[in-house]
């Protein structure tokens, strides 16, 4: 995008085509011939939409449209480019304007605006944390703990202790301690403002008994090995906001504040030391393994270790505050402890809890001042607050999803543990003759069996009589005395009793002991009788049996596990069966004969391989980094030859065959510990990886068993953790005590949030965060659908289309040509449909030769930061047939094409002598040797050219690469971690991550941005429920519900137009201006209509639980719904 | 025909369908159990899905759960009784001659739990009929279409069906959900909050004949070489054989001694042992092999084998159907272990 750049980087400009009166109505159907519909419409220089006139009047008040020769001029520029680049302009449909009444902006534009709702946002809650902030010393802390149910204050004189409802002050220090193997309830707490010191007791600790009655849990099936926590379990604060709680990982204490739970929101919020450590000083996962690793530190990381730390309370206050590192000693009891312990040392545990919140304190003092010194914004703040508000409604409906997902997984894991086990019955028979030795899967297995022998028998003592019952006639009677002494040589049994003797060891190792018989009676060990079947009981999935049982195949060759190396297959290279002493090679050659590649090797000996390879290896071993790795050429020659997905890694069996890896998502470093794993089961879709026995359907079935059931396995634990509170009936508020209140129980989750969790300061939270949208192939993924709002309420959301291709695309817009959709992929974002081809993951897929869906995965990986190599690897596990080769020109043509080429350009002391023009790499490290310079000294950085992305990356490559990188939003700075200067060489080797930061850092802006938003709109009437990345979800009252996603739509426009305004653009194209819809639901889902069928919920939400679909609302119909379009007439907006 | 696809169960045939049948009766251990209904025989069909609590029986019952079972009488509770039918349903695989026994267990349950209870018990069902299979995933539930005028709210219906690839599918358990319309006389207390309500009925039909059928085609259509009847080991009609090799003459009256001693010991235990005259006395190895290969096929699902040793030390071998391979085994041992190996 050439020349046009840097002067008009900061105007807008815009065409009117038509200046007509606007009018006063709304929203009616577009009709292209009546000329008054267009007066509200707008487009650019590149005919980009842009928003209705009456729209731009309101938002950007300063900056009226209009357009200069000048950028008419360049608007020729922008338009070749693009069609160079196969955009057709003129392709794209129009949408219908919108109209819409908005409140006044609280300021002079857009910037000022946001800037000053949340300065008043997060005013009350700044006036709490501030003294906090400032209070050098803390109030004494009290001599004596008074061991009190409840709440107890301290005087700071004298240290007299008052019984409480709950703490005097609204900002508070805080830190609760749970006797965790007891119950995730809390046992106690302390607190301090800058008044007075608090602790609270629970009655459980007081009391040996709960006095409290224990609350009938409504549901009668409830599983009574789950725990059923009741509000007054729990820590009351009082429900008169605005209150502010600090503590480290607050969200932890949060979950056990018993105000928290109620159906309002009390307006207390919560700062986490934790989070504003992130903010301030995060790292990014490698540096976190450094962190952990007891090595000494390479020299070039020195720097950003002394500025950052892992993320303890201890790690934390030794990184902001020096000095005695906290002890942790006493939290051992709370981790394993009993609550009798803890009672013994009540005294010693609360003042280890009080010095916690001592410590939290230090570090608020030192951390929240770099906090807000490098976070300007007052949003910033404002979202990380609200963030950790989140609030998840539930009703009976969790215990039943539970219960049933729990059911399904008992029936399919019988399924699959039947099939498993009669393979494994089936496979015994191997051992007669001897069969096993021709066994391609099961011939390294252990067939050794075990005899039951009896011991000599004692010399002169007779054995002891083995009694036994005398029933039956006299016949029987003399049958029983004839065999007497054989009953009585069960004393020279072995002691020990070996198990199934006469079996194979690995058969055995599926078994169980039976119950003895000896102990009957007791009692303990009943259940294990109960339980006790004969045969393969232990048989799962999981174990290394399996996939031998299963008889599987990787690209048609036969699965084999190596200690070493974990799974792999193996590809025979010999086609004479003798060397091999254990291996059936008869059968092997029967099923693959020796490939083309392998064949070439037969000759040559295993050692000989190996000590070909030993360099290589030992280099391996000795450098860090797996791309050092040198081949042999032997082993390159076979890599290049074969064609299929395994990992060579230097193995060769019994000198007839090779052994090949299996591949592993981290990298062919890894070794594959499981080919029935969640990674591997789409293989089998694939015909990678198969059953090699085809009288074997088992095999298809356990692995579509292993498929459904991964999810579940994998968290349920972490789903049946969640802490549910169940409230009191007397807790709801009116509406929900209707005719069916006593039948249906109600409660909430506090999903621990941390507000702030990762590098870029995205929120991160183990089971919601993560959850899976609902499929059906997959057991209990309807987990988001159990989050149900309560009768009378909806939940309203929308997820942000495309948020981090946009956010990436309009920075290369405004930067390279100061216009909307000027760049290709600017304009791609903006203007291009999937329908007509015109998208951008069309027009690369195009391009390419591949499937869009493929296109679609490497464009993300490449705007994240991924390199051609990966690109080249994604095609390949895409499409098996690409050669290496093929594969390799795909990757670098799409690069060409969309990154473009790298570009250098002379310093100016250089212009005398060479001639000022661009310069490929190989061009300019060639001139720097010549004139015996480093490569800085006598160009620029490069930049990239050419491509459809070229002034995107350029634009994220500058800020990134910068001193001090910056968000582009909210001005918010990159951790110290990373900001720490090493050099040219650690910015290099951070480049990838600082460039993801910029967009995903900026998501997360775009996120808090929203949140102010709507809470400008909305004032109390929302509550926030969730948030993941793009997607925004609020528990409104559903009278209200339809305003709610009429605001949503407005916080989608007034958030845009601020990002855009911020980065110089005085206008927003109308495409992105609103969600494509808004979701007014009473239940959590992608989208309104998705009815969840998985095989835990096989009849779907709206027959299996009655929940109908809810409303997905455009603007126009938010509008309509909404009761008009006059927003500044909405009566809690009107009050200001 | 239609005459070469009829069934009727033989002796060993009929012993199963009465493990089956007592196997049912364990199923759901806390229902009230009517016993079998003499009234008459009918015949089932499609329309009686839904219409069965207008039915005398249907009637009778609930008057006898109130009266004979008052501390059952709370909602949810659970109603087993027997009934026979004159004609069974057709199915694509075989017919089975008549009269057939009708398997009914009918679930009360509040009705605003209904649809919980109702696949709840769809899942049951179906992890029963597994466990009792050769070939769990034979099993599927199948909705079935309910006409248009009936309220999906108030009826359901599925059946759960045990396919036999291209040959077609059984239908051995009928499950059809019934909110009963107003009626004064249906009236149980809520256990849980002691409210009176009107239960919702959800009706379990097995036809115990067509079922017993069903899994012992099961048990023969297996993918493995040998012809083994897989039946479930609680279910087989014989558990247990005595095999003796037995080569050397002299030694033969103790030895079949010894046999009859573990025959009654076993017996006494309450096996069920492989009738006739209570043992095997194969000459040598490959006389034992065709008899073990007959007691796979009979579906005999253990043997015990003894031979001349076993006279001296007491120790014998335990040869497994599914396995095909043999445990030693102590004298002692029996019959516990083998209790504990049909236990489950």
């Amino acid at each position: 995008a050439s020349k046009a750049t840097r002067e008009h980087y900061a105007s807008s400009s815009l065409k009117i085509y038509r200046r007509v009166r606007p009018l006063p109505k709304l929203n009616r159907p577009k009709k292209p011939e009546n000329l008054e519909e267009h007066s509200e419409y707008a487009e650019n220089l590149v005919k980009v939409q842009m928003i209705s006139r009456n729209l731009h009047a309101q938002l950007f008040p300063q900056s009226p449209r209009s357009v200069s020769e000048q950028q008419v001029a360049s608007a020729k520029v922008y338009q070749d480019e693009l069609r160079r680049h196969g955009v057709d302009i003129e392709s794209c449909a129009s949408v219908p304007d919108v109209q819409l009444k908005l409140p006044p902006l609280r300021g002079a534009n857009i910037e000022e605006h946001f800037y000053n709702i949340a300065k008043e946002q997060v005013q009350p809650y700044e006036e709490l944390l501030l003294p906090l902030v400032q209070c050098v010393e803390l109030p004494k802390r009290p001599k004596r703990w008074a061991f009190f149910a409840g709440w107890t204050a301290y005087d700071p004189a004298d240290g007299t202790a008052t019984p409480v409802d709950h703490p005097l002050e609204k900002g508070l220090i805080f830190d609760v301690e749970v006797c965790v193997k007891e119950a995730q309830t809390p046992v106690l707490a302390t607190a301090v403002s800058t008044k007075r010191w608090y602790s609270w007791v629970s009655p459980k600790l007081t009391k040996h008994r709960l006095s409290l009655a224990k609350s009938e849990p409504l549901d009668v099936d409830t599983d009574t090995e789950r725990p059923h926590y009741s509000p007054d379990e729990l820590i009351p604060l009082g429900t008169n906001g605005p209150g502010l709680v600090v503590g480290h990982n607050v969200s932890y204490d949060r979950a056990r504040l018993k105000d928290q739970y109620l159906i309002e929101d009390t307006g207390t919020r919560f700062a986490d030391t934790m989070s504003l450590h992130m903010c301030v000083s995060g790292v990014t996962s490698y540096q976190r393994a450094m962190l952990k690793s007891k090595k000494e530190p390479a020299p070039e990381d020195l720097g950003w270790l002394e500025q950052s730390s892992l993320n303890s309370l201890v790690e934390v206050h030794r990184l902001y505050c020096g000095g005695e590192p906290l002890s942790k000693e006493p939290r051992n009891i709370f981790v394993e402890g009993t609550l009798e312990q803890v009672r013994q040392s009540f005294q010693s545990l609360t003042n280890y809890c009080a010095g916690d919140v001592e410590a939290t304190h230090r570090v608020l003092r030192v951390l929240y001042p770099l906090y807000a010194e490098r976070f300007p914004h007052p949003a910033s703040l404002a979202g990380m607050l609200e963030m950790g508000s989140a609030y998840l409604p539930v009703n009976s409906n969790w215990e039943r999803y539970i219960r049933e997902a729990h059911l399904t997984y008992e029936d399919l894991s019988i399924e699959a543990k039947y099939h498993l086990g009669r393979r494994a019955e089936e496979a015994c028979s191997l051992l007669l003759d001897d069969q096993y030795r021709q066994n391609l899967w099961l011939w390294d297995e252990d067939w050794s069996v075990q005899e039951l022998k009896l011991k000599q028998p004692p010399k002169r003592k007779p054995l002891p009589r083995e009694e036994r019952e005398d029933h039956g006639d006299a016949e029987q009677r003399r049958l029983q005395a004839k065999f007497q002494h054989l009953y009585d040589q069960r004393s020279l049994l072995p002691a020990r009793r070996p198990l199934l003797p006469g079996y194979p060891l690995w058969y055995r190792k599926l078994c169980r002991k039976p119950p003895s018989n000896s102990k009957r009676d007791d009692e303990l060990l009943e259940e294990e009788q109960e339980s006790w079947s004969p045969g393969a009981s232990e048989i799962s999935t999981g174990m290394q049996i399996a996939p031998k049982l299963l008889s599987l195949c990787w690209e048609g060759y036969p699965l084999h596990y190596e200690k070493e190396q974990g799974w792999g297959f193996l590809v025979p290279f010999r086609s004479d069966s003798e060397v091999a002493d254990h291996l059936p090679m008869e059968q092997l050659l029967a099923r693959c004969p020796v490939p083309e590649f392998a064949k070439q090797c037969a000759s040559k000996a295993e050692s000989d391989l190996a000590l070909d390879m030993l360099p290589g290896d030992l280099e391996q071993h000795l450098g860090k980094r797996e791309h050092y790795k040198k081949l042999s050429q032997k082993q390159k020659r076979l890599e290049t030859q074969y064609q299929g997905s395994g990992v060579w890694c230097n193995k060769v069996l019994e000198d007839s065959c090779f052994f090949l890896k299996l591949p592993h998502k981290n990298g062919p470093s890894f070794r594959v510990g499981n080919p029935l794993s969640k990674d591997f089961l789409n293989k089998f879709s694939d015909n990678v990886l198969s059953s090699g026995d085809p009288s074997c359907q088992a095999a298809a079935r356990v692995i579509d068993i292993a498929r459904m059931m991964s999810y579940w396995r994998n968290n349920r634990d972490r789903i049946m953790g969640q802490m549910v509170v169940w409230l009191d009936p007397q807790q709801l508020p009116e509406e929900l005590i209707g005719e069916n209140a006593h039948l249906i129980s109600y409660g909430a989750i506090c999903p621990q949030v941390v507000a702030c969790g990762t590098l870029t300061r995205r929120a991160m939270e183990p089971t919601w965060m993560t959850a899976s949208n609902s499929r059906p192939d997959r057991l209990g993924s309807e987990l988001r659908s159990m989050v149900q709002a309560p009768p009378g309420y909806r939940l309203v959301g929308a997820d942000v289309d495309s948020q981090e291709l946009w956010i990436a695309s309009v920075l290369g817009d405004a930067y390279a040509c100061g216009e909307h959709g000027a760049t290709p992929l600017g304009w791609m974002t903006l203007s291009g449909s999937k329908s007509n081809g015109s998208d951008m993951h069309s027009i690369t897929a195009k391009a390419v030769g591949i499937s869009r869906d493929h296109a679609k995965v490497i464009n993300y990986a490449r705007i994240y930061g991924a390199g051609q190599l990966f690109a080249e690897t994604l095609l390949r596990q895409f499409n098996p047939t690409f050669s290496a080769s093929e594969a390799k020109a795909k990757a670098m043509k799409m690069f060409s094409i969309t990154k473009g080429k790298r570009v250098y350009r002379l310093r100016e002391e250089f212009h005398d002598e060479l001639e000022d023009r661009g310069y490929s790499s190989y061009e300019a490290s060639r001139l720097s040797v010549q004139r015996n310079r480093s490569l800085t000294e006598v160009f620029h950085r490069p930049s990239w050219q050419g491509g459809t992305e070229s002034a995107m990356f350029n634009r994220l490559e500058e800020i990134a690469t910068g001193s001090q990188p910056q968000t582009p939003f909210l001005g918010g700075r990159l951790s110290r971690a990373l900001e720490a200067d090493g050099g040219p060489d650690q910015e290099q080797r951070f480049l990838p991550t600082r460039i993801n930061w910029v967009v995903q850092s900026g998501a997360v802006d775009f996120l808090h941005l929203m949140l102010v938003s709507m809470r400008w709109l909305m004032g109390p009437h929302v509550r926030f429920c969730l948030s993941f990345h793009d997607e925004l979800r609020y528990l409104v009252k559903e009278e209200l519900s339809p305003k709610a996603a009429l605001a949503m739509h407005i916080t989608n426009l007034m958030t845009r137009s601020f990002c855009v305004s911020r980065i110089g653009l005085k206008d927003l194209p109308m495409s992105v201006a609103f969600f494509s819809s808004v979701e007014v639901d009473t239940v959590l889902r992608k989208e309104c209509t998705m009815d969840c069928k998985t095989p835990s919920n096989p009849h779907g939400l709206r027959i299996g639980y009655g929940i109908q679909p809810g409303q997905s609302l455009s603007v126009a119909e938010a509008i309509e719904k909404a009761g008009g379009n006059d927003v500044s007439q909405w009566s809690w907006i009107k009050q200001h | 025909t239609q005459d070469d696809k009829k069934l009727k169960l033989l002796g060993h045939g009929k012993e199963y369908a009465e493990l089956l049948q007592q196997h049912w009766l364990r199923l759901r251990p806390l229902a009230a159990h009517l016993g079998e209904d003499t009234s008459g025989s009918s015949s089932p069909s499609d329309q009686q899905r839904f219409s069965f609590p207008q039915s005398q029986q249907f009637q009778t019952n609930f008057q006898k759960l109130l009266k004979d079972h008052p501390r059952k009488a709370k909602c949810p509770t659970l109603i087993k009784h027997l009934s026979k039918c004159s004609s069974s349903k057709a199915n694509p695989l075989f017919v089975v001659k008549s009269p057939s026994t009708l398997l009914t267990t009918d679930f009360l349950v509040e009705p605003h739990r209904a649809l919980e209870h109702y696949y709840n018990m769809q899942r049951e069902s179906k992890i029963w009929w597994m466990r009792l299979s050769s070939n769990p995933s034979r099993f599927r539930i199948v909705p079935c279409d309910l006409e248009e005028d009936l309220n999906p709210k108030n009826y359901q219906a599925i059946d759960i069906r045990s396919s036999y690839g291209d040959a077609g599918e059984v239908t051995v358990e009928e499950l059809s959900l019934v909110k009963i319309e107003d009626d004064n006389h249906f009236r149980l207390t809520d256990a849980r909050t002691g409210d009176s309500v009107q239960p919702t009925v959800i009706r379990s039909v097995i036809e115990l004949e067509t079922a017993t059928c069903a899994l012992l085609l099961d048990g023969c259509d297996h993918g493995r070489d040998a012809q083994s009847l897989l039946l479930h080991r609680g279910l087989a009609p014989y558990q247990c054989g005595i095999a003796c090799v037995n080569s050397d003459s002299k030694l033969s009256e103790d030895l079949a001694d010894l046999c009859l001693h573990l025959k009654h010991v076993i017996n006494h235990a309450g096996l069920r042992l492989c009738q006739g005259t209570g043992f095997a006395s194969p000459k040598d190895d490959s006389q034992l092999s065709e008899h073990l290969l007959e007691s796979d096929m009979l579906g005999v699902p253990y043997t015990l084998v003894l031979s001349e040793q076993t006279l001296k030390n007491g120790l014998m071998q335990l040869r497994s159907r599914d396995t095909r391979l043999a445990e030693t085994i102590h004298i002692s041992d029996v019959p516990d272990y083998l209790l504990n190996i049909f236990k489950n």
